[in-house]
């Protein structure tokens, strides 16, 4: 997996000092990949601005770590700090453009920065306006722009040098139905095309698209969950009779705790034999159940998507009891065996059913 | 080529009546640093206005005659010894009182004047306009009126007839002068006339055989240093030889070194740059506060500092310019109307404009400086 | 609603109301120093006649300005007496000369002041205690305001005034500002020989009137009965046609008058910004009290006030800074520019002129504005 693109770790930080300092952050830890899309919400007061314009080399870090686009900010020179903030796009809730500027001029205002020829300038600035549909009004000042068209422009600006890293905070407050869906569906493509996306919002279109969410309250992530994938997890785990019974919530839970793994074709997931510590659901691909007794191999079943192995050894504590090989590339979801048993232990019908399937196959 | 965006320039034009009130107040103050300086240089140059009317190259004066504007004469025979140097093709003798009474001929107030007597036969008038009327002065009881002279001292257009020093004269042309920290008024006359003129009843009465002012003319392609030092061989020590540049310097350096114009109008100066620093510091100040937002979006989207104080200073100077060009031009205006009314010769010269242009930029850079540290205190992390 | 409230709304934000005092503060010192210099031209321009002891004075008919005076023949200020009310009639003489300055040669003016030692008709105790040293022929008094460019004049040394020998016999205290920068004072006799002028020819005749008399109708008495060579003119005529002559006549009356007319509108135009940038940035304040219901007349009151409490610091700021200055360029010009009770008030009085008039425009726009849209 490549370097994340944000890694915080035992992230603090206070505001004020002596008797009217407030910490804000305590003990943050985070990690955003690249092309993920992440929401932070919270209460206010929770820390999640704060975290925002650290992760924006706005702030300097007081304690812990915090690396973005590769760079360590701790510790960093304003001046480093500058040049982290270029490589990221800021958009904020208010448009904060120039009056005084067209959309175009303002947008160039970024571009200024990098070392490009006028020409260039010129047209990436034209071309990032039009992708957000203002292609026809590009030489308008704010005060001719209606609030979501000014808003469309800040995001253009923030866009237009490509950034890997885009900020937002309620990007979609001020945009109608139309301007606000277009903006989301402009997220997802950068995040498609590699851009990572970490923004506040109540906006439950951007929560459609996001692909985790984070919680934040009084300082603290109080839950990360992969919310796209989750969904992805649960729908899996609904189709599996097994899971079938358990409710949205507890299949939520459990999908929020299970990990993805990818395999290539012909590797070996579980070898008998083996101490077993995890459970697995198949998402894509599919995998063999070969037991090997006596030197030979028997393929006991195939598993596609929606099926699930594993389960034997967390239930007996005894070790594997055939060896599981990938036969075409294969996406599973893993849960860790203290999840399992907790699953387990939180819903009876789950429990009865695994039951059921695990003395089946036996 | 890289074009970037003017955005100082933007930001100031984008309110256009905003944009007037501003330069307007700059305006304000290098119109004020104009009035200051083109009094205190008009005065000075109304000190020695009358020496640009006299046609002479060398001067003789009184060793203790310690300003033009004091009456101590020295004994005419000088001029004549001066002739007798080779050197000198003309000396003509210039007389000067600075006590003669003028009787506004038409609401019959009394008011003092300066008179220049010279001999209609030798003058050493450099204005036109006093050497055609010498025919008509060597007619008894004549003057020549300075046009510029106050306007308190009544109607002075030929023709006119008036009261000077208790007796009866006619006015037979004017002149162009100036007045100055001492005279409100120039009378010029014939040598006879000046005799009647310049008898003021409480001084001992003036002779003709003592004159204030000998006018000397060098000839041409001798070097004039050279030619001074033979004069001064010649002259005994009662007696200085002065260049025309040398009696300027000396004059000029009387009323500055001596008096305490300069400091009092320096003041003034000083006060209406202080004022353009107020102003033009209000202006920009309000001008960051009202883009805080953007400013410090500037700096999260990955600007310098140094960006931001551009961007200030580059108003500040633009605000300079504007400021200097309307206040130039108003100054034209105003020096004229100053002129009129004082009689004082408001000039403006390019060294003087000069000097206020910079006075001008300064006082904006100055401002902006103090305004730039405002704009690097919009901090980005309150965006969010 | 209290003055407090108004109060402690200023010293919230201690630093705002500072810079804003301190901007209005700049250009009221600018008017103080420009009122100075205007009204040190007018005290200057009687600042021989405040000093001297008369009631009414005999002057030249031909009387320009005290730099030009003209002369009365000695006779009438013999005649005076013999006019009812009169009590007494002194010559005096007044003539501009110059002095040496003993080291560099170089020659200035100075005005020689000429009086029997008998009379010192000086309102200067100093001078009339000193007087009877001019007894000794060809002694002087200089006055210690003359400008030290004058060079030094301690006592004993000879000197040369016009072009006679004298000696220092003591000093006084007088000063004739935009007159003339150095003064002297000798004896009638010892005028008369370094003026070359005869006794006969007296500038003035210092005439005093009889205990209870009034000396407007002892003037006009005399001017009854005194020939047309003379001019007879209470002392307010007198400083009203010697202020009049340096207020119009001269280039200096207008020039400073103007100066005070530049720095007034300056005060104003500064002022009223500050004051307005200032209400502006507290419209929160306001809007919240007009929120909290608070009636627009009581809110209007509140602004008025801090208007008049930033006017007055400003103001109560700028009187020290404004007499200092005035002491410094006092004492660099030798000119009287130091401040003033009469004109503090005046200045105070403009000053609190102009913070009503900001804060009764900004209580109108305050007015019309909804509270709602305020919080914007």
């Amino acid at each position: 997996m490549s370097e994340p693109v944000v890694r915080a770790r035992s992230l603090r930080h206070t505001f004020g000092a002596g008797e009217t300092s407030k910490v804000v952050l305590q003990e943050v830890n985070l990690e955003v990949s690249a092309g993920e899309i992440v929401i932070l919400t919270g209460p206010s007061g929770s820390g999640k601005t704060t975290l925002l314009t650290l992760v924006g080399a706005l702030r300097s870090v007081q304690e812990g770590s915090l690396a973005v686009l590769g760079r360590e900010l701790s510790g960093l020179a304003p001046r480093e700090m500058i040049a982290v903030r270029r490589g990221i796009g800021f958009v904020f809730q208010a448009h904060n453009l120039f009056d005084a500027l067209s959309a175009h001029e303002n947008v160039r205002m970024a571009l200024e920065l990098h070392d490009l020829a006028e020409p260039e300038v010129h047209e990436r600035a034209r071309a990032i306006l039009e992708r957000v549909g203002l292609g026809h009004r590009v030489h308008y000042k704010p005060a001719a722009l209606s609030g979501g068209q000014r808003q469309r422009v800040a995001i253009a600006r923030a866009l237009v040098n490509r950034p890997r890293l885009v900020l937002a905070d309620e990007p979609t407050a001020a945009l109608d139905e139309k301007a606000g869906r277009e903006v989301v569906t402009l997220f997802q493509e950068l995040a498609r095309a590699g851009t990572t996306v970490l923004m506040v919002t109540h906006d439950s279109r951007v929560l459609d698209v996001a692909d985790r969410i984070v919680n934040m309250v009084d300082g603290r992530l109080a839950s990360d969950v992969r919310a796209r994938e989750s969904l992805r997890i649960c729908e899996l785990l609904k189709a599996c009779p097994v899971f079938a019974p358990l409710v949205a919530a507890e299949l939520a839970e459990i999908a929020q705790r299970m990990t993805r793994e990818v395999h290539p074709s012909g590797a070996t997931i579980v070898r008998q034999g083996e101490v077993g510590d995890r459970f697995y659901v198949v998402a894509e691909g599919s995998v063999d159940v070969l037991v090997a007794k006596d030197g030979a191999r028997t393929l006991v079943s195939r598993q596609g998507p929606g099926g699930f192995f594993g389960e034997a050894a967390l239930l007996t504590g005894q070790p594997r009891n055939a060896t599981v090989e990938a036969t075409t590339e294969v996406t599973l979801y893993s849960l860790s065996k203290e999840y399992f048993q907790a699953a387990l232990e939180s819903s009876a019908t789950f429990k009865e059913q695994l039951l059921d399937v695990f003395f089946q196959r036996r | 080529m890289r074009r970037r965006v003017p955005l100082a320039w933007r930001i100031l034009c984008h309110d256009p009546r905003r944009l007037a009130l501003s330069v307007g107040g700059i305006t304000f103050a290098v119109l004020i640093i104009f009035a200051e300086v083109g009094f205190l240089n008009g005065l000075y140059d109304g000190q020695v206005e009358v020496l640009d009317k006299i046609d002479g190259d060398a001067f003789i004066l009184s060793r203790v005659k310690f300003s033009l504007a004091v009456d101590m004469p020295f004994p005419r025979r000088r001029i004549e010894q001066a002739l007798a140097c080779d050197s000198v093709v003309s000396a003509a003798p210039l007389w000067i009182a600075g006590g003669a009474l003028w009787r506004n001929p038409a609401d019959r107030s009394l008011h003092r004047m300066r008179v220049l007597g010279i001999d209609p036969g030798a003058s050493p008038s450099a204005d036109p306009e006093v050497t055609a009327r010498l025919e008509e002065l060597t007619r008894p009881d004549t003057v020549l009126v300075d046009r510029r002279s106050r306007s308190y001292l009544g109607p002075r257009e030929p023709g006119v007839v008036t009261e000077v020093s208790r007796r009866r004269f006619r006015g037979v042309g004017t002149f162009d002068l100036g007045t100055d920290l001492v005279f409100n008024g120039t009378l010029v006359t014939s040598d006879r006339s000046f005799l009647e003129i310049a008898s003021d009843a409480d001084a001992s009465p003036p002779r003709l055989e003592r004159v204030e002012l000998g006018v000397l003319k060098l000839r041409p392609g001798r070097d004039p240093a050279r030619a001074l030092e033979e004069v001064r061989a010649i002259l005994p020590r009662d007696v200085v030889v002065l260049s025309r540049e040398e009696l300027v310097e000396r004059e000029l350096t009387f009323w500055k070194v001596n008096t305490p114009i300069g400091a009092m109008f320096g003041l003034g100066a000083l006060m209406g740059f202080v004022v353009g620093i107020f102003i033009c510091f209000q202006v920009l100040a309000t001008e960051v506060t009202d883009q805080v937002r953007q400013l410090a979006t500037l700096r999260a989207i990955g600007h310098e500092d140094g960006r931001l104080l551009r961007l200030v200073l580059q108003q500040a100077v633009i605000l300079a310019l504007f400021g200097f060009a309307a206040g130039l031009l108003l100054s034209e205006l105003l020096y004229g109307w100053l002129d009129g009314v004082t009689g004082i010769h408001m000039r403006l010269t390019v060294g003087r404009a000069s000097v206020v242009f910079g006075l001008a930029l300064v006082m904006c850079a100055v401002s902006g400086c103090l305004a730039a540290r405002k704009a690097l205190a919009a901090d980005p992390a309150e965006l969010f | 609603m209290t003055v407090p409230f108004a109060w402690r709304n200023l010293t919230q934000n201690r630093a705002r109301t500072l810079v804003a005092a301190a901007g209005m503060s700049f250009t009221i010192v600018l008017a103080f120093v420009q009122m100075g210099f205007h009204a040190a031209l007018m005290r200057a321009a009687t600042s021989l006649q405040d000093r001297l002891d008369f009631d009414v004075i005999l002057v030249s008919p031909e009387y320009v300005y005290t730099r030009s005076p003209g002369t009365i023949p000695f006779a009438r200020v013999k005649q005076a007496p013999s006019v009812e009310g009169v009590a007494s009639a002194v010559p005096f003489y007044a003539k501009l000369g110059h002095w040496r300055h003993p080291e560099s040669g170089m020659r200035r003016e100075v005005m020689v002041l000429g009086f029997r030692p008998e009379d010192a008709p000086f309102l200067l105790p100093e001078l009339r205690q000193s007087a009877p040293l001019l007894a000794v022929p060809d002694t002087i008094l200089v006055d210690r305001v003359t400008r030290p460019d004058y060079g030094p004049h301690p006592d004993g040394m000879v000197g040369e005034l016009d072009w006679r020998r004298v000696t220092v016999a003591g000093h006084y205290t007088l000063g004739l500002g935009f007159v003339v920068y150095g003064c002297v004072a000798t004896s009638d006799e010892t005028w008369s020989r370094v003026t070359g002028i005869s006794l006969d020819r007296a500038t003035f005749g210092l005439v005093k009137v009889a205990p209870g008399a009034d000396p407007a109708r002892v003037a006009r008495r005399l001017e009854a009965a005194l020939p047309g060579d003379v001019r007879v003119l209470t002392r307010a005529a007198l400083e009203a046609h010697e202020r009049d002559y340096w207020s119009t006549s001269s280039s200096f009356g207008l020039i400073f008058g103007s100066g005070v007319l530049v720095a007034l509108l300056t005060t104003a135009i500064i002022s009223y910004q500050v004051l307005a940038t200032d209400i502006a940035n507290r419209v929160r304040e306001y809007a919240t009290l007009k929120a909290l219901g608070y009636r627009p007349g009581s809110v209007s009151l509140v602004v008025l006030r801090q208007g008049a409490i930033l006017a007055a610091a400003a103001w109560l700021a700028s009187v020290p800074v404004a007499t200092v200055l005035g002491d410094l360029t006092g004492r660099a010009t030798q000119l009287p520019v130091a401040m003033t009770v009469p004109r503090a008030l005046v200045v105070l009085v403009w000053t609190l002129a102009i913070a009503a008039i900001a804060g009764f425009v900004a209580t109108r726009k305050l007015r019309a504005a909804d509270p709602a849209e305020l919080f914007g």
